[in-house]
C-alpha cells in the first residue's frame, strides 16, 4: 500500500524560511512530503495551530526557527521552545505520539541543514506511519 | 432552523422590552455595544443578528433570566443564534489559539486513544464500584494552561481524598471524553452530539449508579442536555453536605475567613447554593462572609466556554475580586474554571488585590477527617 505522509512545517521569515530558499537555490534535494507555512517568527506558532494540524489529518508537524540567541524579535524562539515542550506533554495525553512534533533551529545560511532536517523528519514520520493508523477509543 | 423557530422555542417573541435583563447584564455593565433587550427587539423586527456584539460576548451566565417577567430563555436564544451564526460563517474569538475547541473536536473524531490519567493513584479508586468520579478535561487544561493557574488535577485528587474519607472508593471511567459543554454553548452541535454519544456509551457500559462531579459544567450538561441515563448525578458538595446531614463527617479546625463564589452552572443552572455553604459553616474555625452579590445574584468570573476573553472579562474579574476582597481575604470557588479565570487575572499588570483563591473541594479535603 502506498502512503505518503502529510507533514506541516512552520518556518520563520528570517531564518528557517531563508534556509529553505538557500536549499532551493543550491538545489539540495529533500522529500516532497512537506508543506511549508511561513510565519514571521517561530514564536507566532500557537499551540492551537499544531493541534488543528493534527485534527485535520497531519501525520507530523515541524516547527523551525532561528538558532537560540539569533531571533529577529529577541526571544520569540524561546517562546516557541516553551510551547513545544508543553505540546509534547499535551499530545501524549491526547494519544498522539509526541515524536510527531519536531522543533529545529535553522539559520538562513544553512540550506544543507534545512534539507537534512526535512529528510530526517520525513523519514521518522514514514517509520511511525499514519497518525491515526488503526487507533481509536 | 430559523430565527423565528428559535424565538418560539425560547419565548423571545413574548418579550415586551422592559429592559430588566439589560439592567443586570454583566457584559452591558462593563461596555457591550448593545443589550439583550435590543437584541431580542431586533430579532422580533426580523433583523439579522449574526454579527451582533452579544452573540459571542454573552457569558450565558443566566443572570438576566432571574429578572425576566416573561420567562424568556435568553441564553437558550443566544445558543441558537450562535448555531445560526456559525452556519453563516460566524465564529467567536477563540482564546488560547482555539486549543480547547480543537481538543474537543479531536475527542469527538475518536481518532486517537487518550492517555490522560497518568497522575491517578489507582489505590484510591476501585475497578467495579457503583460510584464514579468524573475527571473530564482537567488534565488537558492543566497542561495547556499551567501558566494561567489551572489546577484541575489537584481538585480531582482532592475529590478522591474526600470520597475515600467518606468511605467511597470511586471508579474513574478511563474512556470518558470531554462532556461537550463548551462545544454546545458555542453552537457546535455536531461536536457536542458526537461527544455525548461516546460518553453515553461509556457510562452505560460501566453499569455505575452514581456519577460525582467536581466541575459544575459537566454536571449541568449531563443533567439538562444528555438524555436520562438512569443514574444519579451529584456534585461533590452535595455528597459532602449529605454526609454532614447524616452527622457522619467530622472536620479539623481551620482558621480562615472566606467568601464563596457561586459558579453560574452550579447556582443558577442547578440550584445548588446551600450545600457548599452548609459544609463551609460546619468546618470549625471557618467564617463565611457573603459578597455584595451572592447566591442567585452572584456575578460571573468573566469568561465562559473559552471564547471572547477581552477587556470586558478583565473588568468583570477585577470588579468581582473587589467585592471578594471587601468580604474576606480568601475566595473559595467551586468551579475549576472560575479558579483558572481568577488566577489568570492575577497575572495582569496593575493587579493590586490581596486575595487568596482556593477551590472548595481542596479546602474540604484539607479539613475533612473521615467518618
Amino acid at each position: 500500500m502506498s502512503w505518503d505522509p502529510q507533514i506541516l512545517v512552520f518556518a520563520c521569515n528570517w531564518c528557517s524560511y531563508g534556509g529553505a530558499d538557500a536549499a532551493g537555490v543550491s538545489r539540495f534535494q529533500y522529500p516532497p512530503d512537506v508543506q511549508i507555512v511561513r510565519v514571521m517568527c517561530s514564536g507566532r506558532v500557537d499551540p492551537g495551530f499544531v493541534l488543528r494540524a493534527f485534527n485535520k489529518g497531519a501525520d507530523g508537524v515541524l516547527v523551525t526557527g532561528c538558532h537560540l540567541g539569533d531571533c529577529h524579535y529577541q526571544d520569540g524562539n524561546y517562546k516557541a521552545e516553551k510551547r513545544v515542550e508543553m505540546l509534547y506533554t499535551l499530545l501524549g495525553q491526547l494519544g498522539i505520539q509526541s515524536e510527531r512534533l519536531g522543533l529545529e533551529w535553522i539559520s538562513a545560511a544553512e540550506g544543507q541543514r534545512f534539507a537534512n532536517v526535512i529528510t530526517d523528519f520525513v523519514g521518522k514520520i514514514r517509520r511511525l506511519g499514519p497518525a491515526n493508523g488503526g487507533e481509536g477509543p | 432552523m430559523t430565527l423565528q423557530d428559535s424565538m418560539q422555542r425560547t419565548n423571545a417573541q413574548m418579550c415586551y422590552s422592559c429592559g430588566k435583563c439589560t439592567a443586570h447584564c454583566p457584559v452591558v455593565r462593563v461596555g457591550a455595544s448593545e443589550s439583550p433587550r435590543e437584541m431580542v427587539e431586533r430579532a422580533q423586527l426580523g433583523r439579522d443578528l449574526t454579527n451582533d456584539d452579544l452573540v459571542w460576548n454573552c457569558l450565558t451566565c443566566k443572570l438576566c433570566q432571574n429578572y425576566c417577567p416573561e420567562d424568556v430563555d435568553f441564553i437558550g436564544f443566544i445558543r441558537e443564534v450562535r448555531g445560526l451564526s456559525r452556519d453563516n460563517g460566524g465564529k467567536p474569538e477563540y482564546t488560547h489559539g482555539e486549543m480547547m475547541q480543537t481538543m474537543a473536536r479531536i475527542f469527538a473524531s475518536g481518532k486517537f486513544k487518550q492517555n490522560k490519567l497518568e497522575w491517578l493513584d489507582r489505590s484510591k479508586t476501585s475497578h467495579d464500584g457503583e460510584v464514579a468520579l468524573w475527571i473530564g478535561c482537567g488534565p488537558y487544561v492543566d497542561t495547556a494552561l499551567k501558566d494561567h493557574g489551572s489546577d484541575q488535577v489537584n481538585i480531582s485528587n482532592a475529590a478522591l481524598d474526600v470520597l475515600n474519607m467518606l468511605g467511597i472508593k470511586p471508579r474513574v471511567l478511563d474512556e470518558e471524553v470531554c462532556c461537550g459543554h463548551d462545544a454546545l454553548w458555542i453552537g457546535e452541535d455536531e461536536t457536542f452530539e458526537a461527544l455525548m454519544d461516546k460518553n453515553l456509551e461509556v457510562i452505560s457500559r460501566s453499569e455505575i449508579t452514581k456519577l460525582v462531579f467536581t466541575c459544575p459544567e459537566g454536571y449541568e450538561v449531563m443533567k439538562h442536555e444528555y438524555p436520562d441515563m438512569g443514574i444519579e448525578l451529584a456534585h461533590i458538595s452535595e455528597v459532602v453536605a449529605d454526609a454532614v446531614d447524616d452527622g457522619v463527617a467530622t472536620f479539623d479546625k481551620m482558621e480562615k475567613k472566606v467568601t464563596y463564589q457561586d459558579p453560574c452552572r452550579l447556582g443558577r443552572f442547578l440550584g445548588i447554593y446551600d450545600q457548599p455553604r452548609k459544609v463551609l459553616e460546619h468546618i470549625p474555625g471557618i467564617e463565611l462572609v457573603e459578597m455584595e452579590h451572592s447566591g442567585k445574584r452572584s456575578r460571573c468570573c468573566g469568561v465562559s466556554a473559552w471564547i471572547n476573553c477581552n477587556q470586558n472579562s478583565k473588568r468583570m474579574q477585577m470588579e468581582r475580586l473587589e467585592e471578594a476582597e471587601n468580604a474576606a481575604p480568601t475566595l473559595v470557588t467551586n468551579c475549576p474554571k472560575c479558579l483558572t479565570h481568577f488566577n489568570c487575572v492575577k497575572n495582569e499588570d496593575g493587579f493590586d488585590k490581596e486575595i487568596e483563591f482556593m477551590d472548595w473541594t481542596v479546602l474540604v479535603s484539607k479539613t475533612l477527617r473521615g467518618v
